[in-house]
């Protein structure tokens, strides 16, 4: 089953490394959607069909953590699963993080096998 | 304890995402050709300040090519930016840099990095400044200064 994969990220690095390392962990994607900023995510969530949202928080115009908290605000994107993949990992934030509801947190630099791991755990099947 | 704590997360995370090998340059560097770049950012948290990176233009296109894995810009097309990547290298350096500083509890906001040509006088500035810290990232010298406000 393919995966549609939304990635939330001011650098287009990452977004582009996220998804090479998505395709060589063997991730089976669909569409593979991206955004600089939290305001565009919200935009992409809003007309697309997303499985998966990564979402970095350090952003400008919309951050991560105020994204996250339009969506669960939101009925229609409140369900869909967030993963945070960020450099800033204090125990404090990934507490406030996981209390938004954001399912995992993956800290920068991270390997294909984290990638894969946390598709296979939040979406299910092999990957 | 700083430059030390600085010469090992830069190293460790240098290596892990540019597969460069990394180690201090504790000598005069070696000839580089201009551009240079600096790439800084600010953190604020129980105590704040800024972190600057300062490259030849030349590591931070090798650096890119790395991180994207490819052997051509052209293969990587507009998501080749070579700033963009040093921005992302010294944003890893600085999450992983606070937790060794300052413990895993408190939180620091960073700014999101910005990058700027920097004229050849500045950088040969940066490599006589004491306070910043020199390494080698194979044959390329690049150098990171940690100032606390």
């Amino acid at each position: 089953m393919a995966y549609n994969i939304l990635v939330v990220d001011d650098s287009a690095t990452v977004r582009a490394v996220i998804r090479k390392t998505l395709e060589l962990a063997g991730v089976d994607l669909g569409e593979f959607l991206e955004a600089e900023n939290g305001k565009e995510g919200l935009e992409v969530l809003r007309k697309s069909w997303v499985d998966l949202v990564f979402c970095d928080i350090n952003m400008p115009v919309m951050n991560g953590e105020e994204m996250i908290r339009a969506m669960r605000e939101d009925e229609e994107l409140r369900s869909i699963p967030v993963v945070v993949v960020s450099t800033e990992a204090s125990a404090t934030r990934i507490e406030a993080l996981h209390k938004l509801g954001v399912q995992d947190y993956i800290k920068k630099p991270f390997t294909p096998e984290m990638l894969r791991n946390v598709v296979k755990t939040l979406l299910g099947g092999e990957s | 304890m700083s430059k030390n704590a600085l010469t090992q997360v830069f190293s460790r995370i240098a290596e892990q995402m540019t597969f460069m090998f990394v180690e201090p340059l504790d000598s005069p560097p070696p000839p580089t050709e201009p551009p240079y770049m600096c790439v800084s950012m600010q953190f604020i948290g129980p105590f704040s300040g800024v972190l600057s990176l300062y490259a030849p233009g030349d590591l931070c296109r090798q650096v890119a090519m790395n991180v994207l894995g490819v052997d051509d810009p052209m293969e990587a097309g507009s998501h080749f930016k070579p700033c963009d990547t040093m921005c992302e290298l010294l944003n890893v350096t600085c999450g992983n840099l606070l937790p060794e500083l300052a413990g895993r509890e408190p939180v620091f906001n960073l700014t999101p990095p910005r990058a700027f040509e920097i004229e050849t006088t500045d950088w040969e500035a940066i490599t006589q400044d004491p306070d910043a810290q020199g390494f080698l990232m194979e044959d390329f010298p690049v150098y990171l200064k940690l100032i606390r406000t």
